[in-house]
């Protein structure tokens, strides 16, 4: 059982802390000094987020390209550390919204690539830093949803092209993530309804029945999807896979929708699934909060000896503010999104609120985050004490306070996310006769019209991505 | 004042040696030692490409089917892109592999090699065929469209695995050689690889 840390015990900790900080005293100035510059990720971002939210995504993609330092979206950045990889899924997602779904799926690529290095290189250190110096200490760490949905977005990417072979490689890389966060997170942490019905619609149309309905099975998992019901119904038959989950929607499947009206499915009957991204998930701000309401957040993941540790402090007028992460707002996840097909209307489903799925990963982390900002600042005012007691005079208050100093400066709030991810994704799916079809598209009132030739059996999809 | 620089001058001097050493440069493969045997991503590179297609060449070489070849007086033999179904965009990579075994065959003289250079059309076809199942009857058809007696191709798997704190991917490349008028397979080889990131 963890004993708790007498207040008394703050004085028994100064010849260690007061050696440390004044031996530290240049090297966290300097410190200070390099990382007062640098802006937490919300700040380097906020153009490129105000740029959306005024509907210029063309704009937002010339602030990415500026923070990247490149000159358009064909460059990739010279070094991908830092926050470059995170810009770089900011700058797919934005991509996808202008239909550059080559550049799109090259940018989420090579951000897969460098962010899973991140994950595989984080060590002690980094998490010993996050707890002392600033929470943005060490790489990026993806919640499971952010890296279910680079795979999820490229799929997308390699739909809109007609390119079942790139999509087939994404959703393998889906699997593999899934299996991961299955094994290491929760079973619950693995299921993203977009990513598998993607994954179901692509090995289906690559004429893999088996996989298809796997696939299917776990969207349906995830949540009731009715446009599921047709597409199930029809491979049951032609493949060995099986579920209670699959074998209650092809019952209860209606006859599938079509812009003729006519219920019959035909082989020689095309397919048309259409997908729209729109709003924007809540991006994380750096937000202040009191001491008494930040030891509430933390009560679950602070030790008995801290919390005693921040209330003496608390209670001596040491400390009163915290500094942590919060997410702000959603943009856009109320509007209804609209589908129509050679001037009819068809039905669109809610398949992914992305926003409830950023909320609820920052409220399983904010207890963690908060405690980690708690303990930051205790180390702060602790060092600061330290330093104040061993010189004494107007000489160790001043070098107190700039200790204390160097290090606030140094914690930047963790504000790092995927912000330019759509608040909501929903799906539609008809069967068409083959031949030409106008699909129009209508989110937060940008409309979208494009047409689409599909041969007997054929399929397509269209994307319409709207991100404020 | 002397005080002060004696304090920051090893700084200065440790930050100015590790700036120094950050940027990347431009070499050339012949002149850094070990370079191309480096591993740098879970990605097939050349060396991976090396060994695979030494294997299969290998085992073509001395299977029946250039026995064939040769009773047959050089016969017209095409090879058509490997499918990838893998974890990895490796297309690129694999797209060169083709050329290599293109240029092997050539070399080795028992066949005359029809390229598919001068056929992207049919390549990007073949690439689409690709997505739904395996068709032999679909390569006679491409066989007879290019004007080949034999069609080498191939099909590379992978088995991907992840930990907290490695990656692992398994290639299993497995190169055939296809009768076109019967679409049997008169010639089969495993080949594997692996890379990961520990």
């Amino acid at each position: 059982m963890a004993k708790p840390l007498a207040p008394a015990s703050i004085p028994d900790e100064k010849g260690f802390l007061a050696s440390l900080a004044l031996r530290a005293r240049p090297g966290l100035l300097l410190l200070g000094l390099a990382i007062a510059g640098c802006a937490g990720h919300s700040d380097r971002t906020k153009e490129i987020r105000s740029a959306l939210d005024a509907g210029q995504p063309k704009r937002a993609l010339e602030f990415v390209n500026e923070e990247l330092e490149v000159d358009d979206a064909k460059e990739l950045p010279e070094e991908l550390g830092g926050d470059n990889s995170l810009l770089l899924l900011d700058r797919a997602m934005i991509l996808q919204g202008i239909d550059r779904y080559d550049l799109s799926s090259r940018d989420l690529e090579v951000a897969d690539k460098h962010i899973e290095i991140l994950d595989l290189s984080r060590n002690a250190a980094h998490d010993v830093g996050k707890y002392l110096f600033s929470d943005d200490v060490g790489p990026y760490r993806a919640p499971p949803y952010e890296k279910l949905l680079i795979n999820t977005v490229n799929m997308l990417n390699y739909l809109a092209r007609s390119d079942l072979n790139g999509a087939r490689i994404e959703a393998r890389r889906f699997a593999v993530m899934q299996k991961f966060l299955a094994e290491h997170e929760s079973p619950g942490a693995s299921l993203l309804g977009p990513g598998s019905y993607l994954a179901g619609f692509t090995f289906e149309k690559s004429g893999r029945v088996d996989e298809a309905l796997r696939y299917y099975d776990e969207a349906l998992a995830y949540g009731t999807l009715s446009s599921l019901s047709g597409p199930v119904a029809r491979l049951l038959p032609r493949g060995g896979y099986r579920s209670p989950r699959l074998r209650a929607i092809a019952e209860g499947s209606k006859p599938e929708a079509t812009v003729e009206g006519e219920p019959a499915a035909s082989e020689e009957e095309a397919e048309i699934l259409v997908v729209v991204n729109f709003g924007r998930v809540p991006a994380k701000v750096a937000k202040r909060v009191p001491i008494g309401l930040a030891l509430t957040y933390a009560s679950g993941a602070l030790s008995p000896g801290d919390v005693d540790r921040a209330n003496y402090l608390a209670a001596q007028g040491l400390v009163t503010w915290v500094n942590y992460p919060e997410l702000g707002r959603a943009r856009g996840n109320y509007d209804n999104p609209g589908f129509a097909l050679d001037g009819k209307w068809a039905g669109l489903e809610g398949v992914l609120a992305v926003d409830l799925e950023a909320k609820k990963a920052w409220e399983d982390a904010k207890g963690t985050v908060v405690a980690g900002a708690i303990t930051r600042m205790l180390t702060r005012v602790v060092a600061g004490e330290a330093v104040r007691r061993t010189e004494g005079g107007v000489v160790g208050a001043l070098l107190s306070l700039g200790v204390q100093a160097t290090l606030t400066a140094t914690d930047t709030p963790d504000t790092r996310s995927w912000s330019t991810l759509p608040a909501r994704m929903a799906f539609g799916r008809v069967r068409v006769k083959p031949g030409a079809h106008t699909v129009d598209l209508v989110a937060r009132g940008v409309r979208k019209r494009q047409r689409v030739n599909v041969k007997p059996g054929g399929w397509a999809v269209v994307a319409h991505t709207v991100l404020f | 004042m002397a005080s002060l620089i004696r304090t920051f001058l090893p700084v200065c001097l440790l930050a100015a040696a590790a700036v120094s050493a950050c940027g990347p440069k431009a070499v050339r493969g012949d002149d850094v030692a070990g370079l191309d045997d480096q591993a740098m991503s879970t990605g097939l590179d050349k060396r991976d490409l090396q060994k695979m297609l030494h294997e299969n060449m290998q085992a073509l070489q001395s299977s029946a089917v250039v026995q064939r070849w040769q009773k047959e007086d050089r016969p017209a033999v095409s090879v058509i892109p490997l499918r990838n179904e893998t974890s990895e965009h490796i297309d690129g990579v694999l797209d060169a592999l083709l050329s290599d075994i293109e240029t092997t065959l050539v070399n080795a003289g028992h066949v005359r090699v029809i390229s598919m250079e001068q056929q992207p059309q049919l390549v990007e076809e073949i690439k689409r065929q690709y997505a739904g199942a395996f068709d032999p009857s679909q390569v006679a058809k491409w066989g007879k469209q290019i004007g080949s007696r034999y069609i080498v191709t191939g099909k590379v798997y992978s088995a991907d695995e992840k930990q907290a704190d490695e990656r692992r991917v398994q290639y299993f490349m497995f190169v055939q050689v296809l009768d076109v008028e019967t679409g049997e397979v008169l010639f089969q080889h495993k080949t594997s690889v692996t890379k990961a990131l520990i």
